[in-house]
């Protein structure tokens, strides 16, 4: 199972309505101003169900539940299908990760190998899951400013570990969430793209509800649908522990 | 149905009527095909056909969870020897109960940062893939060869204690169970060596199990892990017996005049300690991890051996200290290929400072069509010994796929290879090569 769908969920529902004036904004300001809403709540608990879609139209669907805290504790279960039932990730900083497997009763640790694999079957990456430090690990440029988005291109640091060759993201001026952003892979060719819609105002957060993301080369699409968001309930360091992560 | 089978039946139902009643009960199971076919040797032929539903409980409330995991497991294979036995069902349709797993969590005990675990459980120890050396609380489970690894879990008592970044975790195992062997197409003939000028009639043995008193088959373990310079690390001891039992006395009874002799063994189980150390972590992207494992056998075992000429005392197992260990990493590249490699020395029913083989496995996998499609080589050499490579090696392995038609089945077919010397663990049954096929459903 990868992480990376979890920062792309991450990313969707931290909305904080940062009514930042468009004007003369930096790129990198633009990106922290992103970055800062889509990390405003202290912590978030959101339940999703993540529909597989492939080229024939043939549908999966599983069900997890996301408990995130800051920008680098989460831990997610899958609670559906019953073959990955109680599976869960734990996903601390420095890409610190392990998995819990009921079937074998014991927490493992995962290298950062698994991080430009797919979640779980999903068009999602660990990473994908796991990216809202978009200001440390890419450098923006402006690509164009309409009257209503800033469109960013931004380039992997040559630090950071990312697999795509950029990413080319639309940024809603009105809420500073991006509403789409195209992955480029190592090539130079589209590989995917993420949009997120149906925006939704909870705890003071404006959440995106409805995520989708397509592979475009292979054809396939991952649709994510938010449900039971809550937002600052001060969950406590200790759930986002092993002993946690074992617990279900 | 026996009596015997009834009354777990109405155990299982009683379970989900008290789970249903007092909490939020989640039911759920795996039902298993498992199909075997042997195409060469002395034994070609199917030599698995089980079908097996295995049924979950869990009930869970805020500071405490139940858990249990029984399995109904038909063998697929008549039993029937006579005309008698066509009138029973049992016989033309053997199946049976386990009970897997049956436990309560109590989180918070006493103290907040105080879990205890209570029942028939699994408690899995090490940081290597399934070839842990560390993991010595539950014994061998060789019913499945080609599931090596598995272990039996027993009644316990686990105590996980987290003070700071610290978890310390005593386990109580209060009567010992023995490892379950593999069937007899995978086990060595039992055998006694003679002098030349006799031959051996009847072979026979018993198993000998501790008492029951606490200080004679009770198990205690403790171990204390900790994360330290980005590695998780952990020490671990164990005061237990060994598993696999060792001859304690022979006798060699003369049954004619011609110089053959009838045997009788009597095997028991050593105590031993075990002190472990393991640790995970990573070397970049490398995904690592290594065990090791210092078994102090308590005292040397000897084996009696009676015979008309006296009682001779034969060393089975000195008290020398052995150290088994396993290093591995694992890693996956950027097309998706994952690799996954172990050493091992010391496999689990290796013993003694001279008894401990060594073992190179690598596993290779590589997910297709959005894991619906997952196919798999898996590799193993073993090695007796380094300086007669060529007469002391085995190689066994061999291809899987896996694919998943829609969410929660699985299909599986697959083969194991054996190839080596008969003075090896695996040569030894180079006959078996397998072809397997498998379906779950997990509901």
């Amino acid at each position: 199972m990868s992480v990376r769908s979890q920062s792309v969920v991450l990313a969707v529902l931290v909305l904080v309505a940062v009514t930042q004036t468009a004007g003369a904004m930096a790129p990198m300001d633009i990106l922290q101003a992103v970055e800062d809403t889509l990390n405003a709540p202290a912590d978030r608990e959101v339940h999703l169900s993540m529909t597989l879609v492939d080229d024939q139209g043939d549908m999966r669907t599983r069900e997890l539940s996301i408990l995130q805290k800051g920008e680098d504790k989460r831990l997610i279960r899958f609670l559906s299908p019953a073959d990955v039932r109680g599976v869960g990730f734990l996903v601390l900083e420095d890409d610190l990760m392990y998995i819990y497997m009921p079937a074998f009763g014991k927490v493992r640790r995962i290298a950062s190998h698994v991080k430009n694999e797919n979640f779980m079957g999903t068009d999602f990456t660990y990473d994908d899951m796991a990216q809202t430090d978009y200001v440390k690990n890419y450098t923006p440029t402006l690509k164009e400013e309409t009257a209503g988005r800033y469109v960013l291109e931004l380039v992997p640091n040559e630090k950071s570990e990312i697999d795509y060759s950029r990413l080319v993201m639309w940024v809603d001026k009105a809420t500073m969430l991006p509403d789409r952003i195209e992955f480029y892979d190592r090539p130079g060719l589209l590989l995917k793209v993420m949009t997120q819609t149906d925006v939704r105002r909870i705890d003071g957060y404006l959440t995106p509800h409805h995520i989708e993301m397509e592979d475009v080369q292979d054809k396939h699409k991952t649709i994510m649908d938010l449900e039971d968001v809550v937002h600052d309930q001060s969950i406590p360091d200790q759930q986002f522990t092993q002993r946690y992560l074992k617990r279900f | 149905m026996n009596h015997g089978k009834t009354l777990a039946a109405a155990l299982i139902v009683s379970m989900l009527l008290a789970g249903s009643a007092q909490g939020t009960p989640e039911l759920g199971g795996v039902l298993t095909t498992d199909n075997r076919w042997r195409p060469g040797g002395d034994d070609d032929g199917y030599t698995w056909n089980e079908v097996q539903l295995g049924l979950k409980l869990d009930v869970r409330h805020a500071d405490a969870m139940f858990h249990s995991e029984s399995h109904i497991r038909y063998s697929g294979f008549p039993d029937v020897h006579s005309s008698a036995d066509l009138q029973d069902s049992d016989r033309i349709q053997p199946w049976h109960l386990e009970m897997y797993e049956a436990y309560i969590d109590v989180y918070g005990l006493f103290l907040d940062n105080v879990d205890v675990r209570i029942g028939k459980q699994r408690v899995a120890w090490g940081t290597a893939d399934k070839l842990n050396v560390v993991d010595n609380l539950n014994p061998d489970d060789f019913e499945d060869i080609l599931d090596i690894g598995r272990k039996i879990p027993t009644t316990a008592v686990r105590v996980d204690y987290y003070p700071g970044d610290f978890t310390v975790t005593g386990v109580v195992v209060p009567v010992f169970t023995p490892a379950r062997s593999p069937s007899s197409s995978w086990q060595v003939p039992a055998s006694f060596p003679l002098s030349p000028e006799l031959s051996l009639g009847v072979l026979t043995d018993e198993v000998t199990l501790p008492d029951s008193r606490p200080q004679d088959t009770a198990s205690i373990g403790l171990r204390i892990r900790k994360e330290l310079l980005g590695y998780d690390c952990s020490v671990s001891y164990v005061y237990g017996r060994d598993d696999w039992p060792l001859p304690s006395a022979v006798n060699i009874t003369p049954v004619d005049t011609l110089g053959t002799v009838d045997v009788h063994m009597t095997l028991e189980y050593p105590r031993q300690q075990v002190v472990g150390v393991d640790i995970a972590g990573a070397v970049e992207d490398v995904g690592i991890w290594a065990e090791c494992a210092l078994f102090v056998p308590t005292e040397g075992t000897y084996t009696a051996i009676t015979s008309p000429d006296g009682v001779l005392n034969q060393l089975a197992l000195s008290d020398d200290p052995y150290v088994k260990y396993v290093v591995g990493g694992d890693y996956t590249f950027r097309n998706g290929l994952y690799v996954n490699g172990q050493y091992l020395h010391g496999f689990f029913t290796d013993r003694g400072t001279d008894g401990l083989e060594d073992y190179f496995l690598i596993a290779i996998e590589r997910d297709f069509l959005r894991s619906e499609l997952t196919v798999r080589l898996a590799l193993a050499a073993e090695v007796a010994d380094f300086e007669d490579v060529a007469n002391y090696s085995a190689f066994f392995g061999g291809p899987e796929l896996t694919y998943h038609p829609t969410n929660n089945a699985e299909i599986v077919i697959g083969a194991l290879f054996l190839e080596g010397n008969s003075s090896t663990q695996f040569g030894q049954f180079d006959n078996n090569d397998e072809i397997y096929f498998r379906v779950k459903y997990s509901f």
